[in-house]
């Protein structure tokens, strides 16, 4: 399944320029608590494999908690996790790239499929090829 | 954050509905034109009755509507039931826009002087820096 299309609903996209430096980016995505402060708090570590969880506030019927798990870690370069919560698992990419003026951050939010049982079941179908249709259908509503 | 549209039933009927290929085909042939289930099942290397069977689920979830022709039931998209799939990516991106615009002050706060490679007037600036991040997001 690509991930790449990135003009689809399936996918959240942002494009940011911070006036720091990579390094200073990479630790307030990474440290606990610099990630705390402006995301929630956590147990990340910048390790793949790592499973950690951001607690939220609880709202309604969830928990706020969000399960995740480090994917690739690539010190003030990449940082990719999972995203799980209400039985939607997600995946999160931030991606640094040095800039004459600060850090570009591409930031990206993958994989709103459902997956629950009755949606793996249509999993090998493409989704993007759906989504990429909504749009068009959305805006003639 | 998360939950509101998760909280609703219909957003597990609609992505129940939209979760199988075959609905999802369907969708998309309707997209083009109403068509009778006749017509439909001619799509599908499968029965009616199960081509039938996915289309109820496609009324249930309220993004298929029947209208009767004549004699002759046809279908339609009603494609506002796609809206809590709009309306659920639409509560993450402002999350995400609220949440980019935290770690912007966190940095600020954090780190009041940016030491980048190549200071560029303009990135001297916090003026134009705050200009440059409010405003409408990308």
């Amino acid at each position: 399944m690509t991930t790449e299309a990135t003009n689809d609903l399936s996918t959240v996209t942002r494009d940011l320029t911070y006036p720091q430096p990579p390094p200073v980016v990479w630790k307030a995505l990474t440290d606990t608590n610099a990630l705390a402060d402006w995301l929630m708090p956590n147990d990340l570590k910048p390790e793949v494999g790592h499973a950690f969880d951001f607690r939220g506030q609880p709202y309604g019927d969830w928990d706020g908690v969000i399960h995740c798990a480090v994917l690739e870690s690539v010190p003030n370069e990449r940082l990719v996790y999972t995203w799980a919560s209400l039985g939607v698992e997600t995946t999160v990419t931030f991606e640094l790239a040095p800039e004459a003026s600060g850090t570009r951050l591409h930031f990206e939010q993958t994989g709103f499929e459902v997956t629950n049982t009755r949606a793996k079941q249509g999993a090998e179908y493409g989704w993007n090829a759906f989504f990429e249709k909504l749009p068009a259908v959305l805006a003639t509503i | 954050m998360v939950t509101r549209t998760h909280e609703a039933p219909e957003f597990d009927a609609t992505y129940g509905a939209i979760a199988h290929p075959v609905r999802r085909r369907i969708l998309d042939l309707l997209v083009e034109d109403d068509m009778p289930v006749h017509a439909l099942a001619q799509q599908f290397e499968m029965s009616r009755p199960a081509v039938s069977q996915h289309l109820k689920v496609l009324l249930d979830s309220g993004l298929v509507r029947e209208r009767r022709h004549g004699r002759e039931r046809r279908y339609r998209l009603a494609p506002d039931g796609l809206r809590t799939v709009r309306d659920w990516i639409q509560h993450y991106e402002r999350f995400w826009d609220d949440r980019f615009e935290r770690l912007r002050e966190h940095l600020e706060q954090t780190n009041p002087t940016p030491t980048t490679h190549a200071p560029e007037s303009d990135s001297q600036n916090p003026d134009m820096q705050s200009q440059r991040t409010k405003g409408p997001q990308p």
